[in-house]
């Protein structure tokens, strides 16, 4: 029998990105908050000893158990899914901070193209240029909505950047771009020298000391080069232990649970009750009451725990009706690796979003008439620092091993550079979530299941994104190149850059979507569902910066939702 | 006899022989690092190079916790053939990879505590990752074990005996490049097991010592990587390269 906890008026499952912000906002507002998260607590003062390599990077320690939940996989409907049994494609956040303590800190929204896909591409293009199988839909939000809600974000996390020339801001980053190393002088220099519009990445780790709006102080990055897959010692990198965390903590409204796995939201008659969870260590059953549930877990999680609870209808790709499940996207990358024989670059040092970008070739900045493909990606060069273990490459041709590879892999290992380009998979009738019949968690309820493959689309962006890249390499001067404009069917055994999103996606309709744009589920309206999860489509940018302000806007809408219990949209 | 010949017959002597005579009085010594010598001191069969043994001074946590000392030998000797001491530098066996991958098997990677080992086990179809039910120790130990069976049967002899072109060419069908498949391992694929010596090798040799490869620091030197420093605040801009003398987390204690 479970235990059945005082009511509150929050409970907030995930406290990572999306759940910190949620918590710190409602909390000083003066609402009870429960924040519930099934991995451990985490510090600053854990990462002291973080310059390791092989823990963090190789054996994952941020990373999600497997042995207690993964989702199973398959390319298509026709083949039975099979459980991902070792983290190879993902990096699954887990713990108190999430994913936001191992991202590396790049802090872009998602494009005034994103927000209206279907509308803006018919507008150019008409509407034969969107294929049968892509369930390209708009978000029910539009970039002018939203930007306030990223200015707060980017004033909260203290991001620092400099304006993009494709796409200028009314205002300005709260910090002035990270330092320029040689490496991104050189692309800058010559990307512009092609006509192109390169602007220095929008960066999560401080390029100065700072103090935000809450009153949080924190130091300068080191550029010591441990940011992905680490978290950060000094507490220059934003992530939610050290911005949105204290501030919740501080009112003395929020209490954090850790080791809490919840199972399932109880609701009854359109209304949720509560949710029910487990505390991992003990074994322990707990009901945790609340007038407002929120779900700020990972994409996966979140999806997952809408169809164990049997929130919302199940998308189902046959009948295209449903919605819980749909629209499940992730990124590729698309690149040029370049070799230089006659230089050596500090590439040992770095930092996790310390590059350059640009969007010439991304989202609808180029015209795609002759195209056989929409949207496209960032391009950006990164020095994000090599590592030893996972950096061995040498031009192609090179020995994987012996004599030869040890030759090359040591010449060339200050002598090499990246560009790339993140790319988007676009919405796909046939790439979806939904609940595996055979395989269960740790605690007897259903995986989740991931349908996906890439079609026509991704294999003709690819091929044109990778060319963009070898030709700025080209450009570079590189003395050899080396770029794969082929890409195979999605592997969960190999590396996918994994910026899950979609699944309990954001719309207008109740018929097509899962909750509307301040995150509130159409059909039981006191749950609000956060994170990339929300996304209808992917973009060519890295998520954080866009759910949090989705969460930003979502704690506007809660707190109304509070005072006055109804449909928000 | 060629020359190469007669160096293979010379140290399959020199193993038998010393096996015999010295195998008594070695036991506090630390017989694998003696055995351990025989290939760096190619064709001697005459001195016993005691300079590494536990006496000397080697580290308590250089023991072996997982290999006995015949597998020790077999995969200091394949993990040479991935990473062979050179005009270069040192290479994995002397940077202390078997010493490294012997530990490793007794973690909690090792034991694949952290994998999902939940039944029912299916082929799956090359896009769907692992799909058998052993542990990450037991895929190296089975491969490990398959390894020494292969070479004795098709060169009649253990691999740390074999001249370094035979040791490759048994890698060689292992890695199964080829698609050949010639070696039959029950359970997992001969391929499977040499990625996971060559990802332990990369790692044996550019992890922090701690972990017990990456001997003083050498494969870092290789790479001119300096390891774990708190800040490059005052390098990140500088147009000339900067080589750094190395440091390890033992600075943080």
């Amino acid at each position: 029998m479970a235990t059945k906890l005082p009511s509150v008026d929050v409970v907030v499952v995930g406290v990572g990105w999306a759940g910190g912000i949620i918590s710190a906002e409602l909390t000083k507002k003066g609402y009870k908050v429960v924040g519930l998260e099934r991995g451990k607590e985490r510090k600053t003062e854990d990462f002291l000893n973080g310059h390791d390599e092989l823990k963090y990077a190789h054996r994952k320690e941020l990373m999600q158990d497997l042995s207690k939940d993964t989702l199973t996989f398959r390319n298509k409907d026709l083949e039975e899914a099979l459980p991902m049994r070792k983290m190879s494609a993902f990096s699954l956040g887990t713990g108190v901070g999430g994913a936001g303590v191992h991202w590396n800190g790049f802090t872009h929204l998602f494009l005034d193209y994103d927000f209206q896909i279907r509308t803006k591409t018919i507008e150019r293009y008409g509407e034969s240029k969107i294929p049968e199988d892509m369930t390209l839909q708009d978000w029910g939000i539009t970039e002018e909505l939203i930007e306030p809600y990223f200015k707060t974000f980017v004033e909260m996390a203290g991001t620092s950047g400099e304006q993009n020339p494709l796409r200028p801001r009314s205002w300005d980053y709260p910090n002035p771009p990270m330092k320029v190393t040689p490496k991104m002088k050189r692309f800058i220099d010559t990307t512009e020298e092609m006509g192109l519009n390169p602007f220095i990445s929008p960066s999560g780790n401080l390029s100065q000391n700072y103090t935000n709006p809450d009153g949080v102080s924190r130091a300068a990055c080191q550029y010591c080069a441990f940011c992905d897959h680490f978290g950060c010692e000094y507490g220059a990198k934003s992530d939610p232990l050290v911005t949105v965390l204290p501030v919740a903590q501080s009112t003395g409204n929020f209490e954090l649970r850790a080791h809490s796995n919840v199972l399932e939201v109880l609701h009854e008659n359109g209304k949720a009750t509560g949710v029910r969870y487990i505390n991992v260590l003990t074994g322990e059953e707990y009901i945790q009451e609340a007038r407002v549930v929120i779900l700020s877990a990972y994409t996966f999680t979140n999806t997952k725990l809408l169809l164990n609870s049997k929130i919302g209808t199940p998308y189902d790709p046959v009948t295209q009706t449903g919605a819980v499940g749909k629209n499940y996207a992730d990124h590729f990358l698309s690149m040029a690796f370049g070799f230089f024989d006659d230089e050596q670059f500090n590439d040992y040092a770095g930092a996790g979003a310390l590059g350059v970008s640009l969007d010439d070739y991304n989202g609808d900045f180029f015209d795609h008439t002759e195209l056989d493909f929409i949207h496209g990606g960032l391009i950006s060069i990164s020095q994000v620092g090599n590592r030893p273990i996972g950096s061995n490459l040498a031009p192609l041709g090179t020995p994987g091993w012996g004599a030869e590879f040890k030759k090359q892999s040591l010449y060339y290992y200050n002598r090499q550079m990246m560009v790339f380009s993140q790319t988007p998979m676009m919405p796909n009738r046939y790439n979806y979530l939904s609940l595996d019949p055979t395989y269960k968690d740790e605690y007897g309820m259903p995986l989740l299941r991931m349908t996906v493959n890439y079609s026509k689309q991704e294999n003709n962006a690819h091929k044109f994104m990778t060319n963009k890249c070898a030709e700025i390499m080209e450009n570079l001067g590189a003395t050899h190149i080396m770029a794969f404009d082929q890409q195979g069917d999605y592997n969960i055994g190999s590396f996918v850059p994994e910026h899950s999103i979609g699944g309990t996606i954001m719309g207008e309709d109740p018929a097509t979507s899962v909750v509307n744009n301040y995150s509130q589920v159409w059909d039981v309206n006191n749950v609000f569902v956060l994170g990339a999860s929300t996304f209808a489509s992917q973009s060519g940018v890295n998520p954080t910066g866009t759910l949090g302000a989705l969460a930003y806007r979502a704690a506007e809408g809660i707190d109304s939702f509070l005072k006055e219990p109804k449909l928000l949209v | 006899m060629t020359e190469k010949e007669e160096k293979k017959f010379t140290r399959r002597t020199f193993m038998k022989n010393s096996g015999i005579t010295v195998g008594g009085i070695l036991l506090g010594w630390g017989v694998s690092e003696l055995f351990g010598d025989d290939q760096k001191k190619g064709t001697s069969t005459e001195t016993v190079d005691l300079s590494h043994t536990h006496a000397s001074g080697a580290h308590a946590s250089e023991a072996l916790l997982v290999f006995t000392l015949e597998q020790y030998r077999v995969v200091e000797a394949a993990v040479e053939r991935i990473f062979p001491e050179d005009e270069l530098g040192p290479g994995a066996k002397s940077l202390g990879v078997a010493v490294y991958i012997d530990h490793q098997l007794n973690t909690p990677w090792g034991n694949s505590s952290r994998d999902y080992m939940v039944g029912p086990f299916k082929q799956g179809t090359a896009t769907q990752g692992y799909q058998g039910r052993q542990t990450n120790a037991q895929i190296f130990m089975m491969g490990l074990d398959a390894l020494q069976k292969y070479t004795e049967k098709n060169y009649g002899d253990k691999f740390y005996i074999l001249s370094a072109e035979q040791q490759d060419a048994i890698l060689v069908d292992f890695e199964n490049a080829s698609g050949e498949n010639k070696v039959q391992i029950d359970g997992i694929s001969s391929s499977q097991f040499f990625q996971m010596l060559h990802s332990l090798t990369m790692e044996g040799l550019y992890s922090d010592p701690v972990y017990g490869g990456n001997k003083d620091m050498g494969g870092w030197k290789l790479k001119n990587y300096p390891g774990h420093q708190m800040t490059y605040v005052n390098i990140i801009e500088k147009e000339e390269f900067v080589v750094m003398e190395p440091t390890s987390l033992s600075s943080m204690k």
